[in-house]
Parts: structure tokens; C-alpha cells; sequence
């Protein structure tokens, strides 16, 4: 929360004076904080009952009297306050984990027992790891993800700039902690090569002269017709051979697929059936003219020009046909139901294109002749760049002097490093650059691409750096802009929130807001949402899972992959409440999902909200398909790893890594078991049971959900492949012999601590009376993901009193992003 | 030696780490310039996940009398060639789940958040062996980090403990080894433009330096590292304008499936080493798109967990053997080509193949092969049971000695290991 909401016209004016005092007294209240870190420390009670264990079973010889192994446990730091006694329990853990200690000839643990010290032992550990690891709150400076890089190169450049400039990044948490990056040498590399192409194809454009437009012609019925009547001659080829008795060798030169007698047999087999396909199309087309349908067809263009696109038809039914250019719908022509007729659509290419995929999207009864392309004309509604403004006239001029060369390159660095300013030794250099590309002999525009290269490759652009006097403090309005916008953007601020910074207004609580509601509104905002609920859900186990190939070709992977985002936009700007990720009355999905979850409604273009109707289970990200699929394991459920999102994300508590070397479970063999039974064999073994106990037990609140995300009320049990996917024999080896499985109800019933309950409906009432939780861990979430940094003991009172007064108002989602920029921790380095 | 008196182990481990906190390696840069014989080359492999409980040999043994496991059955032509580790133990890692962050370096770490790596054994090697050469290593690795751990960019560490990145596709080191070279006066100039780049953006470090927190430093120094290494790169580009790279025996495919990606980068080693063209690799190999490339669809973590069902138990067989024919694969490579002084690549080689995890979570035992001619009397043919817990750290001391590096101790190494010499 912000503590500056002077909205007073006269306060504003003098606002720089109140913002210093702000300052300190921000300044005195982290620093006060950061001696608040008490919590963490193992309860009493517990500590009690570890020590109840140690001294009933292990203080016979490593206890007072004697210390077996040098390992002496009565002595014990129970709040595990530095390393040695970290590594020390570590070690504890370890044979208790391995089953070694104790020894078997001495008495042992009731599993119940052990099951709680393990469980113990190992929550200290990890609280300890994170309170060990603490710095105080300092953040690290760090570089440009990729998707900053791209918004950074997009507000300069002004085109969207692919994605597959740049390889994705390595992280394992939120992608803005800069203490997790490393800077290597290949990563300098992408930077140089992606910067590189982006500054060339720039300058490019710009000095490129625009040819002669000339017509280009297609027609769409050639490619279908000359590839029947190949299909349709190769088979009647073949078959003429093989009735002729021809040997395989020389069939299969005809058709390669036919090389050997049992080949032969089938082509003879399924030839009458095969051939109908190709037959009729070959006849249909034969002596035609044009395609009835639709048709794409890839042809090569200038980049950032127009083209103008005819379409000539045979006859039309549709009154409109859509056009596509690389999968974009780029608008309609229209048509006069009729003969022979044509219209007209203009095409813009990007920068990076340098072929399109055109595609017309015709319904049967519409019979296209052909299409005519011409172009390139020059782009006259396109806006120029900022680079292009700047460069332009350098470029475009052979005889530019070096002093008006210094002048652009120091003018583009301004704006790419941020106006944080540079040396002029720096342009100096830069100048050296040109000089020596200009004396091998190059032309102006050749040789500025290396200088401004080294720009988008240089520590200023690429670091995203903040100043320090050495302890914690309130950054500056500038860094404060900055942060803000690649938070909310992923990019660098706009001309009127730098100046709104410049002017020192930004710690103005209602020009703040406006400027919010102006960011979050834009479609800058869209890169902010989607990325940060996909980094938080931990979307990436989605696109690991190997789907059956149907479902990718149809489109439902990225559709699904998309649902998520497409929800919290609508959450975020809504400003719905945080209980709709529990549950909610409403999806938003596009026509695949809406399918797929079988709703009745028609979704014409994207996602769209769709309300739910009372019966269906789905609503909230619990029952998306994305998350379901998400936690499965091969073909059948993961309810350890549905559970564990769950307990990592909504409850805020995640679950420690699975301990080293811990007894295997027997199978027993020819058992038939549901999933749950084969997961509930975790409490068998004390090791498991410590831990999966808080973890299967949500998850099974999600077993009427299949591996796929689809309804079900039954379950195939014993076998590995009870939801129907194969896996493939290797030629020769026959599969094992499986027991026929046995179709079982299913059994969703859970429980989260003391709480049990019944299925997905059951777990979302135990969830929501959890939902501080959620709120917290979305909470955060956001505010680690926008500084850049752990969030660590030391931000517990902003964060908390934050959090309360969100409460009030049942977290709204919106309202919390705002209270997380104008949170103090937010401001702080 | 029972675990538990590994608290001693582990304040044994704290000692050595600190000791290593030193640049320990530099004090005897100035002693190794020409190592003494014949050229010595080393490949570093690691997989990931582990093998069948089944896989192992249950006695120790020369292979042609105690016979192979199923899984390594393979290896039978080369099975004088290869030898198994047993009781390995690489000390300081407690998560299965860490992957190959550690394989290479022995870095003691208790938890994912709190790792400070160190150099891996293959950089200390390249540092001494490849100092003529091209490339002064050839790191590999692949996108499939399936069982390496999101961390690892490759196996190779740097001496900062910082991940070192390596060519993660065929086609990558394909192009680097056989792209077409310039006229030596188009290097000279490129390099020049390059080398005046660099020095602007030294200018603009420099600058930066004054505008950023004290703690920032140690971020902005990753930077400068970087710009320096970018600099040794060009002067050794520089060094080697006028040597023409070897021409490409094969074109490179237009797809690959996951086995054959994995045979084209054993093949490419074996040429690299084969034209002298660097004499150290490391290779992060991919698990994933071997297994989609056999047709098993199951997940290969979940593949790794083999007590669920029988199928997944039958169907991790079939990886393991695919590990064991592709390792065999590349020892088939090494064994027929010969480098210029006509030996063949296979006997001027050190080759160890390791993973971090013997079965399901277990990472103590993991496997480690060892292979090629380079170490004399190295015991080969046999699986060696080594007394419990042996830190792996002293398996790689003991080849780096023998590769003729100057050294007694790396990473947490307690000494060397007689029991695998002859």
C-alpha cells in the first residue's frame, strides 16, 4: 500500500519534498523489519516429541554416555541456526530415510512414529534451508528475460519480433530472480546474433529500393489434381504389375512401400477400397475449371510492403470468404452470390516476411479460378519507429558525416538504455566501430549495423540495473517506472510514464492508479498476465506430456495451454475475486475446449466467457484440462502429482523433494488396483507416508478425471494401460501377458489434514476455507516475480498487512496487483 | 563404512570445499605446458535416470568369466574393453531429483536453492590437454534435460562454479565443425570490428559500474567474464584463420529421430578427435526422444519407477539395452578410426559413462563405465566392487592423473584409486 495519496493540487507540487520524507520513514520501517526474523523455529511441542524419539531410540549410543560414529544427537540444535546443524540434521534424515539407523538389533520405531519424526525432521530442514538462505532482502541485478528482450526490442524497432530469436530461458523459479541467472557466453552470443539480425533487417528495410509491383498467379486446382492423378496412376500402376506377376523388386521401383510378397498381398488386399479416393478426386477435378472449397498456398514476398490480393471465382455461394496470412485472419473479400466474379483484400507484410502463407477459406459450393498477387507497393499507412525515425535519415543519406552518425547513435542509445545515461567515451567507441567497417570499404547503412548492434548488446540495455547506497531503500521514480512497466508490460515505460517519473508523480496514489488501469488495459498488459499465471501454475509439465497425436493435430494442446491465461485476463480485468481459481461459475474457451468439455455453445473467433451450467464440473483451474493432464503419469492419473501442485500453489506449502535411496514398495504381482490403491501403498513404508500423506490425499479428490482431463465415473484397474493408449512392441518381442482389467468405481474421496471430503466438489470447499493461502501464494508470487527476488521472512509485514486489507474485500484480483506495485517492498532495493 | 558416520564424511567435505575455494588448479598452470607422450583424449558421458535393480553384476569379476547382465549384454563385443564401478558415491548430494548437476564436479550441496557449484574435471582436463587445439573443448548436450535437472545447461562447469552451455543439437556441432571457413583477410577484419565492439562495450561496463548497488557487482563481473571470453575466442579463431576445417564427410539430415541424433554426436566426436580438432568432450545425452524413438510412449520418468507396473519394468529393459548399444555404438566409432600418427582414436582415449542415480531415487552405487586405451594399465574387462562408498571425486582424480595433469586432489577427492589400476 502506498502511503502518498495526496490527490491536492498544491501537495503535488510539493511533493518532492513529501516524498523524501516518505522515504525515511519507508526507509527506518524495512530496516526495522529486517530484524524480525523469529519465525521459522521448530514449536515446542514438536520439539518435544523429536526429542522424545531421539532418546528413546538413539541416545543408547549416541547420547551422553557415548557417541557411537562420532554422532552425538542430545546436543542437537533443535532451531537449526547455521550450516553445520543443518547438514548435521541432514544426516539424521538420511539414515533414518535409508532405514540404517537404528541398527536392526536394536529397537525400533513404530512405523507411526517414525512416519512423524521423518515427517518432522524434514519440514525443519527445509525451513531452515529457506531461512539459511535469507539475505535480508537485497535484490540482485539482473538481465532481460527473453520476453522482456522481445518487448525492449518491440519498443524500439516497432514490429513484433519473432519468438524463435532467441532460445528459451533456464529457470527454476520465477524467470526475474537475477541471484538465479547466469550470464554465459553462449547467452552473449544469442544476445549479439538476435540483436544482430533485428538491427540488419532494420536498416535493410530502409535502404532496400522498392521493385517493380508485378502479378503473380495461382491456381489452387493444379497442386490438388496433379497430386491425385500421381496417387491414382502409381496404384494402377502397381496393381497392373502385380496382376502381370511382375517381381517385388521391380514394383517396389514404382512404389517403395510394395517391396516384398507380403506387401504384394496387401496392396491386393485393400486396392479395390484404396483406389476410390484418389479415383473420384482425380475425376472430379479432371477438365475443371478452378477448386471447389478452400486452398493455401505459400508464396515469397518483400518484407514491409503491400500487396494486393484478387480472387477470382468460378461461382460463389458465400457472400464473404475469409483470408488467412500465416494463421492470422487478416479479414474478408466479398462476394455476390453467382458467376465469375472477383474481389480484392490488401495484404501487409512484417518485417521478418519473407514468404506468407496465404489461405482462402471457402465453403463447398464456392469454386475458386484463381488468385493474382501484386505487389510490392510501398506500406503508406505504416507508422515509423522509433528506429526508423532516428536512423532514417542517416542511412538514406551516402554522405553522412561522422558527427551526424554520433549524433543517432547516441540518440538510439538514450532511449534503448532507459535515459539511465552512458560516457561519452562510450559513443566514442561506437564511432571507432563505423569507422573501421566504413574504411573496409563499406556503405553508410552496412556499416552502422555493428555499432548499433553493440548497443542492444551492452550491459546498460541488457541489465536491468538499479542504484544502492549500500543498504535497503527506496528506489528512484525512474527505476520505479521501470520496474513497473516490465512488470506490467515486459517492456520499457512510454513517453508519458517516463514523463509522469520525471516529474516525480508516480508515488502519487491516484496518478498511480490511472496510469495501472491505462497499463492493465493495454495489450501490452497480455504478455504480464499470461506469463505470470503460466510461471506460476508451473505450466511447462504441461508441455512435457506427450499427447496422443490426435489431440495435437486438432488443435486442443494450444488451446488448452491457453485456457488458463485466458482466464486470469478476464479475472485480472474483471477484478473478480481470487476464489474463481477454486472455483468459478464460468470458463473461458475457445470452440476446441468448448467441444471437448462438450458445452452446446457456438464460439466463432478466440476464448470467450462461457457461463456453466449447474450440472458441470468444470470451472476454476482445478478441473482445466490443461492442469489434469498436467498430472498424469503415462496413461492413468498422478494423484501425488495433481496433490502436489495443489499443496505447492492454493495452499502455499510446498512439498519437499523425494529423499535418496529410501526402500523401494513391493509390488505384489497380478494385483488388480485402482489408481488410488496403487498410490495409497505409500503409507505402507514410513519413509513415503511422512510425506505423501499431505499430498495423494488431495489429489484423489480428482480421480473422476481422467489422464486426458475428460469425466468418468469408473476406472479400468490392473492394467497399465487401462485408459486405452498402446505403446508400441519392438518387432519380435511379444508383449507381456497381462491380467484382463476390471472396470472398478471410482473412489474420490480425500482429505487435507482433519478435513475429508468428497470429490472435485469436496476438495474446492476444503480449498476455499484455505483461500488465505491461495492469496498468499498468489500474493507472493507477484511480488517475487515483479522485483526480481525470494521473497524472504523480512517482507512478512508488508506482505501480511497487505494481505488483510484484501481480505476485506474477498482478494480482488486487480485490486492486489495494485497493492503489490504500491506495496513498499515493491519500491524498495 | 556405514553411512552414519558420514556426519564425519561431511565435516570432512566442508574442509575440502573451502580448500577448493581456492583457484587450487592454478598452481600448477605454469608446470604443464607440454605434457609428457602420446596425445591423451578424454569423453565424459552422463545420462540421467538410473538402470534396472537387475542391471548390476552381483559379484565382482571379469566380465568373460562372470558373464553380462541382460542389460549390458550389448557391450558383449567390447566386454575386455569396458569395466563397471560399483559403491561409487558422490559425496554431498542428497536429491535424486538433482540430476547431473554434480556428475562432473562434486560439488556439496544439501538442497536445489543453495548450490554453489565448482569446475567439473572435464574443464581441468581441456585446460591441459587441448591448448593446440581448435576448440578448447567440445561440450554437448541436448534440449531433452529429462533426468538432468532444469539447472544443467551441460555437464561442464566452469572454474566460478557457473554452467558452461553446450551445442545442443547435432546439427550445432555439425556446423561447427565443418561450416565453411573465410579468407584469412575476412577473418582479420571481422575479428577487428569484433575486437573494437568489445572494447565499447568494456567502456559501457565500466560506466554501469559506478550507476549500480555493491552488491551488483559480482553480476555485472559475469559480464565482463563473458566479453573476456569472447576475446579468447576471437584470438583463438585468429590463431587458427589460415588452418582450413575439415571437410564434411556426410550431409547433415533434414529430421532426426532421438537414437540417431545421439549416433551422429558419437560420430562427430570421434571425427573431432579423429582431425585433432580438440581432445576433450562432454556430453549431457538425452533420455526422452531416445525412448519416443523406440516407440515407448510411457514417460521416461515415470518409465524410471518400475515397481508400478510390469509393463513399465519390461519396457525399462529396453532402455537400459538402448543405453548400453548406443555407448557401445560410440566405442564401435572410436576403435575404427585412427588419428593422424596412425593409433587409433579408441587408444588414445580415457572414456567414463556414469548417471547419477543406480534405480529409482537411489544415488548411492550409481553406475560409471570405464573405457579406452589412453590409461595403460587401466583394469579393463571387469566389474570392480569398490569398498562402500568411494567418492566418485576419486575415480576422476585418478583418470585426470593419469590423462598426465599435474594434480593431487580434485573436488572432494580423499586420493586416488589403485584398486582400478593394474
Amino acid at each position: 500500500m502506498i502511503r502518498c495519496n495526496v490527490t491536492n493540487k498544491k501537495c503535488v507540487i510539493r511533493l518532492s519534498v513529501v516524498i523524501t520524507a516518505l522515504v525515511c520513514c519507508w526507509t527506518s520501517e524495512c530496516l526495522a523489519q529486517s530484524n524480525n526474523t523469529s519465525k521459522g523455529e521448530a514449536p515446542a511441542k514438536e520439539e518435544q516429541s523429536m526429542r522424545l524419539f531421539f532418546s528413546t531410540y538413539c541416545a543408547r549410543c549416541h547420547g551422553e554416555k557415548k557417541q557411537n560414529g562420532d554422532v552425538r544427537l542430545d546436543k542437537l540444535d533443535h532451531r537449526i541456526a547455521n550450516h553445520a546443524s543443518l547438514s548435521a540434521w541432514q544426516d539424521v534424515l538420511d539414515v533414518l530415510n535409508t532405514g540404517e539407523m537404528p541398527p536392526e538389533d536394536q529397537k525400533q520405531p513404530q512405523k507411526t512414529e517414525l512416519t512423524s519424526a521423518i515427517g518432522l525432521i524434514t519440514q525443519n530442514i527445509s525451513s531452515a534451508h529457506k531461512r539459511l538462505a535469507a539475505t535480508g532482502g537485497v535484490i540482485s541485478m539482473r538481465h532481460l528475460t527473453k520476453r522482456e528482450y522481445l518487448g525492449s526490442m518491440k519498443d524500439l524497432f516497432g514490429d513484433d519480433v519473432p519468438h524463435d530469436i532467441l532460445p528459451d530461458d533456464v529457470s527454476s523459479g520465477f524467470d526475474t530472480n537475477g541471484s538465479e541467472q547466469f550470464f554465459s557466453l553462449k547467452q552473449y552470443e544469442n544476445f549479439y546474433k538476435a540483436g544482430r539480425e533485428l538491427v540488419q533487417r532494420n536498416v535493410q528495410s530502409l535502404v532496400s529500393p522498392l521493385p517493380r509491383p508485378t502479378p503473380l498467379r495461382h491456381d489452387p486446382e493444379i497442386v490438388p489434381f496433379e497430386t491425385a492423378r500421381a496417387q491414382y496412376e502409381q496404384m494402377v500402376k502397381v496393381m497392373e504389375l502385380i496382376d502381370a506377376g511382375a517381381p517385388p523388386l521391380e514394383i517396389a521401383r514404382v512404389d517403395p512401400k510394395v517391396a516384398d510378397a507380403g506387401q504384394v498381398r496387401l496392396f491386393k488386399q485393400r486396392f479395390e477400397k484404396r483406389i476410390v479416393k484418389p479415383k473420384t478426386q482425380y475425376e472430379s477435378l479432371k477438365g475443371k475449371k478452378g477448386l471447389p472449397g478452400g486452398f493455401a498456398y505459400t508464396v515469397d514476398v518483400r518484407p514491409r510492403s503491400v500487396y494486393s490480393l484478387t480472387i477470382n471465382a468460378v461461382e460463389t455461394k458465400s457472400s464473404e470468404v475469409g483470408i488467412r496470412v500465416n494463421d492470422q485472419n487478416i479479414g474478408a473479400v466479398q462476394f455476390t452470390a453467382g458467376e465469375s466474379q472477383s474481389s480484392s483484400i490488401n495484404i501487409r507484410t512484417g518485417l521478418f516476411d519473407t514468404s506468407i502463407n496465404i489461405r482462402v477459406a471457402g465453403v463447398k459450393q464456392d469454386v475458386f479460378d484463381y488468385v493474382t498477387l501484386i505487389g510490392p507497393y510501398e506500406d503508406t499507412s505504416h507508422v515509423p519507429s522509433f528506429f526508423e525515425s532516428v536512423i532514417s535519415p542517416v542511412v538514406q543519406n551516402a554522405n553522412a558525416s561522422d558527427d551526424e552518425v554520433a549524433a543517432m547513435l547516441k540518440r538510439f542509445a538514450d532511449r534503448a538504455f532507459r535515459y539511465q545515461g552512458f560516457d561519452d567515451e562510450y559513443i566514442a567507441e561506437l564511432a571507432n566501430v563505423y569507422k573501421l567497417e566504413r574504411d573496409s570499404g563499406k556503405s553508410v547503412a552496412d556499416a552502422v549495423v555493428e555499432p548499433l548492434t553493440a548497443i542492444v548488446t551492452a550491459p546498460a540495455f541488457l541489465y536491468l540495473k538499479e542504484k544502492n547506497e549500500g543498504s535497503r531503500s527506496v528506489i528512484s521514480q525512474h527505476e520505479f517506472a521501470i520496474r513497473v512497466a516490465y512488470f506490467l508490460w515486459g517492456s520499457p515505460p512510454d513517453d508519458e510514464f517516463y514523463a509522469l517519473a520525471k516529474s516525480n508523480r508516480l508515488y502519487d496514489k491516484a496518478v498511480m492508479k490511472a496510469q495501472f488501469e491505462r497499463m492493465l488495459a493495454s495489450p501490452k498488459a497480455d504478455v504480464f498476465l499470461t506469463d505470470f499465471i503460466n510461471q506460476w501454475s508451473g505450466i511447462s509439465r504441461f508441455d512435457e506430456i506427450d499427447l496422443p497425436v490426435k489431440l495435437i493435430r486438432s488443435g486442443f494442446q494450444n488451446s488448452a495451454r491457453q485456457e488458463l491465461s485466458e482466464f486470469f485476463k478476464v479475472l485480472v480485468r474483471e477484478n473478480r475475486s481470487l476464489d474463481n481459481l477454486i472455483d468459478s461459475d464460468f470458463v473461458v474457451v475457445d470452440q476446441q475446449l468448448a467441444q471437448y468439455y462438450g458445452f452446446k455453445a457456438k464460439i466463432d473467433e478466440g476464448f470467450q466467457k462461457v457461463s456453466l451450467p449447474k450440472s458441470s464440473p468444470r470451472g476454476g483451474m482445478l478441473a482445466q484440462a490443461a492442469f489434469l493432464i498436467s498430472g498424469g503419469s503415462g496413461p492413468r492419473t498422478s494423484p501425488t502429482i495433481r496433490g502436489a501442485i495443489i499443496r505447492e500453489k492454493f495452499l502455499h506449502d510446498p512439498v519437499p523433494p523425494p529423499p535418496p535411496n529410501i526402500p523401494a514398495i513391493e509390488n505384489e504381482k497380478g494385483q488388480k488396483l485402482t489408481v488410488k490403491q496403487l498410490v495409497d501403498r505409500h503409507k505402507n513404508v514410513a519413509q513415503c507416508a511422512s510425506c505423501h500423506d499431505k499430498i495423494d490425499p488431495i489429489g484423489y479428490g480428482l480421480e473422476n478425471f481422467d489422464y486426458l482431463g475428460n469425466w468418468r465415473t469408473t476406472e479400468l484397474a490392473g492394467g497399465a494401460a487401462a485408459s486405452g493408449a498402446k505403446s508400441k512392441k519392438r518387432k519380435g518381442k511379444a508383449a507381456p501377458r497381462k491380467a484382463e482389467p476390471e472396470k472398478i468405481a471410482i473412489d474420490a474421496s480425500g482429505y487435507l489434514g482433519d478435513d475429508r471430503f468428497e470429490g472435485i466438489e469436496g476438495l474446492r470447499n476444503v480449498l476455499a476455507q484455505h483461500k488465505d493461502q491461495l492469496a498468499h501464494s498468489v500474493y507472493e508470487s507477484l511480488l517475487s516475480y515483479g522485483i526480481g527476488r525470494e521473497i524472504e521472512f523480512v517482507d512478512d509485514q508488508d506482505v501480511s498487512a497487505n494481505l488483510s486489507e484484501l481480505k476485506e474485500h474477498n482478494y480482488p484480483l486487480k485490486e492486489m496487483i495494485f497493492e503489490v506495485i504500491t506495496s513498499k517492498t515493491f519500491v524498495t532495493k | 563404512m556405514s553411512l552414519f558416520t558420514a556426519s564425519s564424511r561431511r565435516s570432512f567435505l566442508r574442509s575440502a570445499t573451502a580448500c577448493l575455494a581456492l583457484p587450487c588448479l592454478d598452481t600448477f598452470a605454469t608446470a604443464a605446458g607440454d605434457l609428457p607422450g602420446p596425445k591423451k583424449r578424454m569423453i565424459f558421458l552422463g545420462q540421467g535416470y538410473g538402470f534396472l535393480p537387475d542391471f548390476y553384476p552381483e559379484t565382482d569379476g571379469r566380465f568373460s568369466e562372470i558373464g553380462l547382465t541382460e542389460g549390458m549384454s550389448p557391450l558383449k563385443k567390447h566386454q575386455d574393453d569396458i569395466t563397471l564401478l560399483g559403491n561409487l558415491l558422490n559425496v554431498g548430494t542428497t536429491n535424486p531429483h538433482s540430476g547431473s548437476l554434480t556428475l562432473l564436479t562434486g560439488a556439496a550441496y544439501t538442497s536445489p536453492n543453495s548450490i554453489k557449484n565448482t569446475v567439473s574435471c572435464d574443464q581441468v582436463a581441456a585446460e591441459h590437454l587441448c591448448r593446440d587445439t581448435r576448440y578448447s573443448h567440445l561440450t554437448l548436450s541436448t534440449e531433452d534435460k529429462k533426468g538432468h535437472g532444469d539447472r544443467c545447461l551441460s555437464l561442464a562447469w566452469d572454474k566460478k562454479g557457473s554452467p558452461i552451455s553446450g551445442l545442443t543439437t547435432s546439427l550445432e556441432l555439425y556446423d561447427k565443425l565443418f561450416s565453411a571457413t573465410e579468407s584469412k583477410e575476412a577473418v582479420m577484419r571481422r575479428i577487428q570490428t569484433r575486437r573494437s565492439v568489445l572494447d565499447a562495450m568494456k567502456v559501457n561496463a565500466k560506466s554501469i559500474s559506478h550507476q549500480i548497488a555493491k552488491t551488483d557487482k559480482e553480476k555485472l563481473d559475469e559480464y565482463y567474464q563473458t566479453i573476456r571470453q569472447v576475446e579468447l575466442g576471437l584470438k583463438k579463431q585468429l590463431d587458427w584463420a589460415t588452418t582450413p576445417k575439415p571437410t564434411a564427410p556426410y550431409g547433415h539430415p533434414d529430421t532426426i529421430d532421438g537414437e540417431s541424433e545421439v549416433k551422429l554426436m558419437f560420430d562427430m566426436i570421434a571425427l573431432a578427435f579423429q582431425t585433432d580438432q580438440t581432445r576433450v568432450s562432454s556430453y549431457m545425452m538425452p533420455s526422452q526422444s531416445v525412448l519416443s524413438s523406440m516407440g515407448i510412449t510411457i514417460p521416461v520418468h515415470a518409465l524410471s519407477h518400475y515397481n508400478i507396473s510390469e509393463e513399465r519394468a519390461v519396457n525399462a529393459g529396453y532402455r537400459d539395452k538402448k543405453c548400453t548399444e548406443l555407448f557401445g555404438y560410440l566405442l564401435d566409432r572410436l576403435k575404427e578410426k585412427q588419428d593422424v600418427s596412425g593409433q587409433s582414436i579408441y587408444d588414445s582415449c580415457i572414456v567414463s559413462y556414469g548417471t547419477n542415480i543406480r534405480s529409482s531415487h537411489g544415488i548411492k552405487g550409481f553406475p560409471l563405465f570405464l573405457s579406452g586405451g589412453g590409461i595403460k594399465n587401466l583394469r579393463l574387462g571387469e566389474s570392480i566392487i569398490l569398498p562402500k562408498d568411494t567418492p566418485l571425486a576419486n575415480v576422476w582424480l585418478t583418470l585426470l592423473q593419469q590423462a598426465g595433469l599435474p594434480i593431487d586432489r580434485f573436488s572432494h577427492s580423499t586420493g586416488t584409486l589403485s584398486e582400478i589400476l593394474a
